[in-house]
């Protein structure tokens, strides 16, 4: 019905509506005959005013009443393209995330304007409490301006009472993909990865943990800018204490995706042995072969990954900018931080008489045997089976020249030997082990070991069984300290079957054996353990020395859960006897009078 | 009563700024406007989820809600005659646009197959209402294409559920006027969903 057709019609229907019943039926009978059409036009509108006013009445509610009952939230919160949240007109759903949907929107009232991403999340009990969190946090995340981080604009509650966030939009490919698509190399992934830790760092710095990153948050761009999704609304949407620690941790495992194409696995395999088994197709994407991108990682990556993917936070890199820092002097043949320790400063003397048959690889695994050798000199129960690296505060010794290509440096290279800077008392003990300063050349590492093969050593030939053993029984403490005490288990059964010299590192992980059994309850073969270490410690260390102390007390404990408290609590008086002769200073000693305590 | 957004989207006191948001949108700032009108489409949505469409809840009128959203929302302390019609005009149209929304969102969901059961069978019959609404609300759109200030009216006393006197004041126009206005505007809306219904197979 056009508008001057309506006019006509209105005009006499107006006139109608205002008669008295009677006379509006003559009126519409005499316009029937004078213009049927105008007529029956009026006729039917009278007809309809009547009926309007039963079916409509007088507000929407009536008519609208029986569609409100019975639609269930979701229903009523479903967003359609042109619905209006947050000031931005939805165009269209462009994907689903966990419980969130992803719109592609656009400012309601300005032309031109930049489009954005909204996300908008499913109805859940804790609606209320998100988005009392986005309204909390909302100020510091807009704050939140980094290039590599993707932009938060907003957030709120729709009006169906959903949380909802409006992001920038980024156009960009998967990091992960886009590096494989480039089949960039190494170097050129560590650089983009410096670019993400600067993301994080930069937010750390402004009070923002992401807390769910993920290689899969992190987009490029076609110019090669990564940029960092959901930063800091993650935590908003999921409650829970995140520190910056964890984001450190989320960043290696990023970084072991970059460079092996995989998670890190549950196993504490090293990064350049992940890489070797990946195949051909993750060292295509890095153009280059198995065996060219294990030795790339070798070393110095290796060692950062397992700093960085450290399982206790406290012995982790602190912060992305430390891991971008360790990575920054890789790139730059300096020597790293991740890489242990005071002790290979003693070994570089040795390596620097041994460099041409230890290789390498051997170089990284000295420095990894004289923190192993530590391991069985932590004398408080917690701290000795972590037999931790990062623990320690020296810093990284051995690292050859900036001009030697890190694969095949040639044998005359220098070696620059940095002191640490403060060396635990305890640490000239473990540099004094024999083993480290007469390596025996054979026997190879077996391989076909039974129990999974934990970051045995893939190159036999340059490598030492001391030197895989060390590094088995570091990568033991670390699984133990992870719960995976299995795993722990297979690792340190490894390394002992490499220990064939009865020394102290023997001893150590003997100690270490002995005592992840008595936690798994098989008393006896712990109690054989136990009492070899303290027969070897007695031999070649103090026999009032904290090792001899720490086996007696592992013994202790033994004999305590079997119940043989007599036997038990005169163990633990021998070891706390040699605790208290102990200074002070001897590396975080406690005496194990708690237990002691409750075994009587 | 308080709002019912305590605290609002925003974070902040929503009567002082939504005050100063209406006293803007009033004099033409169409920044306000719009921001006036998300805010005001909010808070009507999210009461009328608590309180239109929860079962047990009924009865309530829809000036029940407009008027506590001026109540909550506005410091009447502030604002003139004129910034009252302003904003009831603006939160009738905002509570069409809540029902619009949400007889659409009904429609979309709409049950495939017949009913089943008694329960089923009350939904299959608010579908349907919700497409009619849904209908409806394209009628008005068309009125108001062809006589804006009909269109006007109905969204003032059939969205808003204001009463004559309150739409005469809104309107600037007298009551016997707005009362003939309705009764046009509401059959010329019946007929026009009507014929919509009876054009389609």
């Amino acid at each position: 019905m056009n508008r001057a057709r309506w006019k006509e019609i209105d005009e006499q229907f107006r006139q109608a509506i205002d008669l008295p019943e009677a006379t509006r039926t003559r009126f519409v009978r005499e316009l029937l005959v004078r213009n049927p059409e105008l007529g029956l036009a009026v006729k039917d509108l009278l007809e309809s005013a009547a009926e309007a006013e039963a079916v409509l009445g007088e507000s929407a509610a009536v008519f609208a009443g029986p569609m409100l009952a019975g639609l269930t939230d979701e229903e009523w919160d479903a967003l359609h393209p042109g619905a209006i949240v947050g000031g931005y007109r939805l165009l269209r759903e462009i994907g689903r995330a966990g419980r969130s949907t992803v719109y592609l929107a656009e400012p309601a009232n300005a032309k031109f304007a930049t489009r954005v991403a909204i996300q908008v999340l499913t109805r859940g009990a804790d609606a209320d409490e998100i988005i009392a969190r986005l309204v909390h946090e909302r100020e510091a995340l807009a704050r939140l301006e980094h290039r590599g981080i993707a932009r938060f604009h907003d957030g709120g509650a729709t009006g169906g009472g959903l949380p909802y966030l409006v992001i920038e939009l980024v156009d960009g490919r998967p990091l992960l993909a886009w590096c494989d698509e480039r089949r960039l190399d190494v170097t050129a992934r560590l650089e983009i990865f410096l670019q993400v830790c600067a993301a994080v760092q930069h937010a750390h710095q402004h009070f923002v943990a992401h807390s769910d990153l993920t290689a899969s948050r992190v987009l490029m761009l076609d110019q090669g800018t990564a940029k960092i999704m959901e930063f800091g609304t993650a935590r908003v949407l999921s409650a829970g204490a995140v520190t910056t620690v964890d984001d450190v941790r989320a960043l290696g495992v990023i970084l072991h995706q970059l460079l092996t194409g995989r998670v890190p696995p549950s196993a504490a395999t090293s990064a350049s042995e992940v890489a070797l088994a990946g195949g051909e197709s993750v060292s295509r994407a890095r153009g280059t072969s198995p065996s060219r991108l294990a030795s790339r990682l070798r070393g110095d990556i290796d060692a950062i990954l397992l700093r960085a993917l450290e399982q206790d936070p406290g012995h982790r890199y602190q912060s992305a900018g430390a891991l971008a820092d360790d990575i920054v002097r890789h790139l730059k043949h300096r020597p790293v931080q991740a890489r242990p320790a005071s002790a290979a400063y003693r070994a570089g003397r040795f390596v620097q008489r041994h460099r041409t048959r230890l290789g390498i690889a051997g170089l990284a695994a000295l420095a990894l045997v004289s923190a192993a050798g530590m391991t069985g000199f932590r004398l408080s129960r917690e701290e000795s089976v972590t037999g931790d690296v990062a623990q320690m505060p020296a810093v990284v010794a051995v690292k050859p020249a900036d001009d030697a290509p890190t694969a095949e440096r040639p044998s005359e290279a220098p070696v620059a030997v940095q002191p640490p800077a403060e060396q635990p008392r305890i640490e000239t003990r473990g540099a004094d082990q024999p083993e480290l300063l007469a390596p025996k050349p054979e026997p190879a590492p077996s391989v076909n070991q039974p129990v999974v093969r934990i970051a045995a050593v893939p190159e036999k030939s340059r490598r030492s069984p001391v030197d895989s053993a060390a590094m088995l029984s570091r990568l033991a403490s670390g699984l133990r300290k992870a719960g995976k005490n299995a795993e722990a288990e297979a690792a340190l059964r490894q390394a002992l079957e490499l220990s064939d010299q009865e020394n102290l590192a023997t001893a150590g992980r003997q100690w270490e054996l002995g005592d992840l059994l008595r936690v798994t309850h098989r008393y006896e073969e712990a109690e054989s353990l136990l009492r070899s270490s303290l027969r070897i410690r007695r031999q070649l260390a103090d026999a009032q020395g904290a090792e001899v102390g720490q086996s007696l007390a592992g013994l202790a404990m033994v004999q305590c859960e079997q119940g043989r408290t007599a036997e038990s609590d005169s163990l633990f008086a021998r070891a706390i006897d040699i605790y208290r002769r102990l200074p002070n200073d001897a590396g975080g000693l406690r005496m194990p009078e708690t237990e002691r305590a409750q075994c009587r | 009563m308080t709002s019912p957004l305590p605290a609002h989207t925003d974070g902040t006191r929503p009567a002082l700024d939504t005050t100063r948001l209406l006293i803007a949108a009033r004099i033409g700032d169409p920044a306000a406007q719009e921001h006036l009108s998300r805010r005001v489409y909010d808070c009507l949505r999210v009461m009328a989820r608590q309180r239109l469409v929860r079962p047990g809840q009924s009865g309530e009128s829809f000036s029940a809600l407009v008027n506590e959203t001026w109540r909550s929302l506005i410091d009447q302390q502030r604002v003139g005659p004129d910034d009252r019609a302003y904003f009831f005009a603006l939160a009738s149209r905002a509570m069409r646009c809540v029902l619009v929304d949400y007889a659409q969102a009904r429609a979309a969901s709409r049950r495939a197959s017949g009913p089943r059961s008694a329960l089923e069978a009350q939904q299959v019959a608010a579908d349907e209402r919700a497409a009619d609404f849904v209908e409806l609300s394209a009628s008005l759109e068309q009125l108001v294409g062809v006589d804006a200030r009909l269109g006007d009216i109905v969204t003032l006393r059939f969205f808003g559920g204001l009463s004559f006197d309150h739409i005469a004041e809104v309107t600037g126009r007298t009551v016997p006027v707005v009362k003939r206005d309705w009764l046009r505007a509401r059959a010329w809306l019946y007929r026009s969903v009507q014929q919509a219904a009876e054009s389609q197979p």
